[in-house]
């Protein structure tokens, strides 16, 4: 047997054995359990909806949304705004008024968040004790020794590693799966592809974290220094997330320039001391710079976060809009946040590989970090003196 | 079978091991001797392919370590000062893990642990290796250098840890590999345990080799000046003693020890029988490795 497969055997082994890796795998399985579960009833309700679509349109807040769209078109064609404005204003309504079939995949986002929180733990639980630990314990010295190159060794390691992230995700895509399927719901071909691109797109996300925590513990002189250093990066990571949407927002601020004149008074519901949204809504001035402001603030903030791989692969503050994860498991474009935070269906269907094309960036920065991980470890793994 | 040519490590600027040229043939037992942080540790790394030199060639078995790390890590055995095992793991299993390395076939393993674990006094025990005391650890790392029946054994501070039975058994161990005709590089802080187990020595001190050949050779090499050990004891009270060549000397009751510089025997009977006393015992010692050591080292400090 090869020795880095040597090594990656006893390593998948040590994984699958360590109570580290069972309490977060058992973490993982119940959140994919449950997050599957509620997309289930999500899924069901919005397929009741599709079936039944007066369900939804006799609601007054979605008549009064559908008119005020309406009025934006009207006022849109007065106005001769560009026939792209008034096509994607268009698009919106028919998505309120002819919703399209929901799909399965629904299902599958909802497990988006806990993938790029766990997977994330998982991967740094993983890393960052490679090496180290071996060097606290002295068992490197004997591995060293051995008639083996060190290639070998931090190659085996990450064969072992990522052998174990595969089943572990494997297990909670399964496990998702099973339970769609009990659920009545056959996945179709397309779906299928999906949720193997999206298990293929959460491993490397995961092994991206592996291999950062992999590199602590290379460059790190102990495995306390290398949990300190991978916890302060994760954390960094959140923080500067947060500082990135703050920053963006002021520079989007200096781009699209001060909000237009508006009589905030006249916006206040009196009777309730509620904002009116369908008065905002109407003003059609404002929401233009509404949603232009948000839409810079939201590009800036993803354009300076695409260094995170919590923001590349679950979208904006990990949250799953606009990442990776979610790119994939949306049969429609990725879209961008309008003045009512909330996504704005769309009824244009895209292909798989249009979907990873929309991502494509984010794709290459994750494995273009792992890579570059990877690379400092065996650097230092390489050029390190076992004393 | 071991040669270093000008080796050197240097940590920062700090010379750790300082240009040194060692030779030890084939079948030589040879106790590396050197005060704590005199670069024995960092030596044997560079001999094994731990460390990597900053300057000069080391060589095992007329290969180039730094050239041919595999060729010459598959004919070493290596036991590390501080080595760990995988806690998690029996004594068995550890051993079985390292033997995949050397490609030794699964029943080839198999008797090849039984028999050192059998030699070591470790046969039998099945607890996980988290659970040995250091003794058991250190009676484990000679068997793990031991797996692949090496042509050239190198332990670094072997003994540490071990009770006395396990020193005896470790004794045994060494003694049967070179026995064997296998060449044996050993750091110790013990001399004694080099005196007993060693045919040749090595010593070195901030970096550099101060002394090495035999116990004997490198005893008249590094004797500065002739030293005698002259043991005396008679009946009565012991007179002391005036002659210009004795450097020192230690009277109790019945008994002297004079340290000079020439061999005093001659003069220590003649002043015992004119005092009108017995000689009991008049012997001369020989220096102790101890004594080369601190002579060598400390300049006799």
């Amino acid at each position: 047997m090869r020795p880095e497969l040597i090594v990656a055997e006893k390593e998948f082994r040590d994984h699958l054995a360590s109570k580290r890796f069972l309490i977060i795998f058992v973490i993982l399985m119940l959140l994919s359990f449950y997050g599957v579960y509620s997309g289930m009833d999500a899924y069901n309700k919005k397929l009741d909806q599709y079936k039944n679509p007066a369900l939804v349109m006799d609601q007054p807040y979605m008549k009064e949304l559908v008119n005020s769209l309406q009025k934006q078109i009207q006022d849109a064609e007065a106005r001769g705004d560009s026939p792209e404005s008034i096509q994607d204003l268009r698009d919106q309504l028919n998505s309120y008024t002819n919703p399209p079939m929901p799909s399965v995949l629904e299902v599958f986002n909802s497990m988006v968040i806990f993938f790029t929180f766990l997977g994330m733990i998982l991967g740094a639980a993983m890393g960052f004790d490679q090496i180290s630990r071996e060097k606290d314990e002295g068992s490197l010295k004997f591995l060293v020794s051995s008639p083996i190159y060190r290639d070998a060794i931090i190659n085996g390691k990450t064969i072992g590693a990522i052998t174990t992230l595969a089943v572990a995700l494997a297990a909670a895509f399964l496990l998702a799966i099973a339970i769609v399927m009990l659920r009545g719901v056959v996945p179709g071909l397309d779906d299928l592809l999906r949720i193997a691109a999206f298990f293929v797109a959460a491993l490397l996300y995961c092994t991206v974290f592996f291999a950062i925590a992999m590199m602590m513990s290379a460059v790190t002189k102990s495995t306390s220094l290398s949990v300190i250093c991978t916890v302060g990066l994760v954390v960094l990571l959140i923080v500067f997330s947060i500082l990135a949407l703050i920053v963006s927002g002021f520079i989007a601020q200096a781009i699209i320039g001060p909000a237009p004149a508006m009589d905030y008074g006249a916006l206040m519901n009196n009777s309730t001391g509620s904002m009116n949204v369908s008065s905002i809504m109407s003003n059609s001035e404002y929401m233009n710079y509404s949603n232009k402001l948000v839409a810079a603030e939201f590009q800036i903030s993803d354009t300076i976060t695409t260094v995170s791989p919590v923001n590349d692969f679950g979208g904006f503050m990990g949250l799953g809009m606009g990442g990776i994860g979610n790119a994939i498991l949306s049969k429609t474009p990725v879209q961008s946040l309008s003045l009512t935070m909330v996504m704005t269906p769309s009824t244009k269907q895209i292909s798989l590989l249009d979907s990873l094309a929309s991502v494509w960036v984010k794709i290459m920065v994750l494995i273009v970090e792992m890579v570059v991980a990877f690379a400092i470890s065996y650097v230092a793994f390489m050029r390190m003196d076992i004393r | 079978m071991i040669r270093t040519e000008n080796l050197t490590k240097a940590y920062g600027g700090v010379k750790a091991v300082d240009a040194i040229n060692v030779k030890i043939e084939k079948g030589q037992v040879c106790g590396f001797v050197g005060p704590n942080g005199a670069g024995k540790t960092t030596t044997i790394g560079m001999m094994t392919g731990l460390i990597e030199p900053t300057g000069g060639k080391c060589f095992v078995k007329d290969m180039e370590v730094s050239r041919n790390p595999l060729a010459v890590k598959q004919a070493i055995g290596y036991l590390p000062d501080g080595f760990g095992f995988y806690s998690h793991m029996t004594a068995m299993q550890n051993l079985k893990y390292f033997s995949k390395f050397y490609g030794l076939k699964e029943p080839e393993a198999n008797a090849r642990i039984a028999e050192l674990l059998g030699e070591v006094g470790l046969a039998g025990v099945e607890k996980k290796v988290g659970a040995y005391s250091r003794g058991m650890k250190q009676r484990l790392g000679l068997a793990r250098a031991l797996l692949n029946d090496p042509e050239v054994i190198f332990l670094d501070e072997p003994t540490n840890g071990l009770d006395p039975e396990g020193v005896i058994q470790f004794r045994k161990v060494i003694k049967a590999e070179a026995a064997k005709g296998k060449t044996i590089f050993f750091s110790s802080h013990v001399l004694d345990e080099v005196q007993h187990v060693c045919n040749t020595i090595c010593i070195i001190s901030k970096g550099k080799i101060m002394a090495q050949g035999t116990l004997e050779d490198v005893k008249k090499r590094m004797r500065k000046s002739p030293r005698f050990n002259i043991i005396v004891k008679v009946d009565r009270i012991m007179p002391k003693l005036a002659n210009p060549d004795i450097i020192d000397a230690v009277y109790s009751d019945g008994s002297a020890t004079i340290k000079a510089s020439s061999d005093l025997r001659d003069f220590i009977f003649d002043e015992v029988v004119r005092s009108g006393l017995r000689m009991r015992e008049l012997r001369l010692e020989e220096e102790s490795l101890e004594d080369v050591f601190l002579e060598t080292v400390y300049g006799g400090a």
